[in-house]
């Protein structure tokens, strides 16, 4: 019976079937009577009935599912509530109403991923604003130093980092780099973001607060994470800078005396790597003399490659510094290195977050130019201008 | 794109070497990492011996992960050891701190004497 259940012919020929037996055995009932001939009111009922009889299965076997389908359809495409079919039969208004559900069933799974996907691109928003709001908007004023930080995180949630604080004498400037990007790496800069602002007002030394925050992010962090900072600290008083290393990029130092570049290892260990850094990491003195510029930035800028697959890298990074350090204040600085960068790596797409950072040592008696606090810490889509000119850059 | 071939191991000295050969950004960890951390999970021999010969380019993702598997190792009582990187990648290890924790060998000569 399945098999004939497969077809709607089959099934037709079922019914036909059906009444084929019936008329044998009206013919055979009028045979046996030794009835020659029928009637033609007779001949006409049974005509009647056979059309009926057709008209019916017709009806009821096909006209009727077709027409509840339908009618499903039509609500489904006007975007009302519609029903699903429950049968058993597997013809093709079965197979039919099967799909019609399948299709449903898959269409209300696509239509939760969409708005589960809705909600959480409204989470990630909310998160990317919370983490540009953790980021410093404007340079500080910083006494003695010109100092300007842009940054742009490669998807909405970046794990570059920096921050400048300022507590006692002492100001604290670090940039951090937390591997990867994206939602765990956002998390996990927070997270360094508070430990850090935390030890600032415990330690009075950059060293201290380096150790302190490896120790408490170690546990917390799994064993393929791990961030590199470079941490500045400038004694607003003696005019002093010292600097720790945690595994980070070159400290790129602008000598303005020799019109050169120096690259310096930054040294240490990256943070989360090990339990305890305090044997690794040092904080070393950085002799500054006026004009010198420091450059910090993050492995974004020198990994970067334009559309042939060639990298920035940090001797193109370093000719960049020694070419506009000579000419600019830090925020010039900052926009003709971005605008080189940017020109560089042309419409290649951004694979990790950037970060640079231009600290020029200005002397105890000279107000820094450009940090008035109007030096927005988003990397702006300027650095893309075509144009030579940088109004109020010139020193 | 990056390939991952291991070498058949020296039992005798007990120890096995992995191959990279390519760029191990993202798409290229991706890659091989199933492949490695399986052959990594009950790993017998006493190094796990990563040769970087043909390897031009490491990103911090997947520094985490041999940082990873280096602290698998420590586990098992292993060690990871690294040989024979170009210049950018050895400098990438520096620059991060990495060596500090994980033998490295500027070639396979050099590992040999030090295990002989």
């Amino acid at each position: 019976m399945n098999f004939l259940k497969k077809s709607l012919l089959r099934r037709v020929f079922v019914y036909f079937f059906l009444f084929s037996i019936l008329i044998t055995v009206v013919v055979f009932y009028f045979a046996s009577s030794n009835q020659k001939t029928i009637g033609l009111n007779v001949f006409i009922a049974a005509l009647f009935v056979f059309l009926l009889y057709f008209l019916l299965v017709y009806l009821y076997e096909i006209v009727r599912p077709f027409k509840l389908l339908l009618q499903q359809i039509k609500t489904l495409l006007t975007g009302r509530k519609y029903k699903r079919f429950y049968t058993n039969r597997t013809d093709e208004i079965g197979i039919i109403t099967h799909f019609f559900n399948e299709v449903t069933k898959n269409l209300e799974k696509i239509s939760g991923q969409l708005k589960e996907g809705k909600r959480m691109l409204s989470e990630l928003e909310v998160a990317a604003q919370i983490q540009k709001d953790i980021l410093p908007v404007e340079s500080p004023h910083i006494p003695g130093l010109d100092i300007v930080a842009k940054t742009r995180p490669a998807v909405e949630l970046g794990g570059d980092n920096f921050d400048f604080i300022t507590q006692n004498d002492n100001t604290i400037i670090y940039i951090g780099d937390v591997t990867g990007h994206g939602v765990p790496a956002a998390l996990v800069m927070t997270l360094v973001h508070t430990l850090i602002h935390t030890f600032v007002e415990i330690y009075d030394n950059a060293y201290d607060i380096v150790v302190q925050t490896n120790r408490r992010l170690k546990t917390r962090i799994k064993s393929t994470m791990f961030m590199t900072m470079l941490m500045l600290r400038w004694n607003n008083v003696s005019q002093k800078m010292t600097f720790v290393g945690a595994g980070h990029e070159h400290l790129l130092i602008y000598r303005a005396g020799k019109g050169q570049c120096e690259d310096r290892m930054s040294g240490g260990i990256a943070l989360g790597m090990i339990a305890d850094n305090s044997k690794i990491i040092k904080e070393v003195e950085l002799p500054l003399e006026k004009n010198d510029v420091i450059i910090l930035y993050s492995d974004g800028i020198v990994e970067a490659r334009n559309m042939s697959g060639e990298m920035y890298g940090l001797n193109r990074l370093k000719a960049a510094v020694e070419l506009y350090a000579s000419q600019y204040n830090a925020d010039g600085i900052v926009y003709h290195i971005a605008r080189d960068f940017s020109l560089y790596v042309q419409e290649h797409v951004q694979e990790d977050d950037v970060t640079l950072m231009a600290i020029r040592y200005i002397g105890p008696e000279v107000q820094a130019q450009s940090a008035s606090g109007q030096n927005l810490t988003a990397w702006s889509d300027q650095a893309k201008d075509k144009s030579e000119d940088k109004q109020s850059v010139l020193i | 794109m990056l390939t991952l071939n291991v070498q058949a191991p020296d039992v005798e000295k007990s120890f096995q070497i992995f191959e990279l050969d390519g760029d191990m950004d993202k798409v290229g960890l991706d890659a091989v990492k199933d492949k490695f951390e399986s052959l990594a999970e009950n790993f017998p021999y006493r190094y796990l011996v990563v040769d970087f010969t043909a390897l031009n380019f490491i990103n911090s993702e997947s520094i985490g992960f041999l940082m990873a598997l280096h602290s698998h190792l420590i586990k098992l009582k292993k060690s990871l050891i690294f040989i024979s990187a170009k210049a950018h990648v050895k400098d990438v290890f520096s620059v991060i701190g990495i060596l500090t924790l994980i033998e490295y060998h500027d070639t396979l000569e050099d590992f040999m004497k030090k295990i002989a």
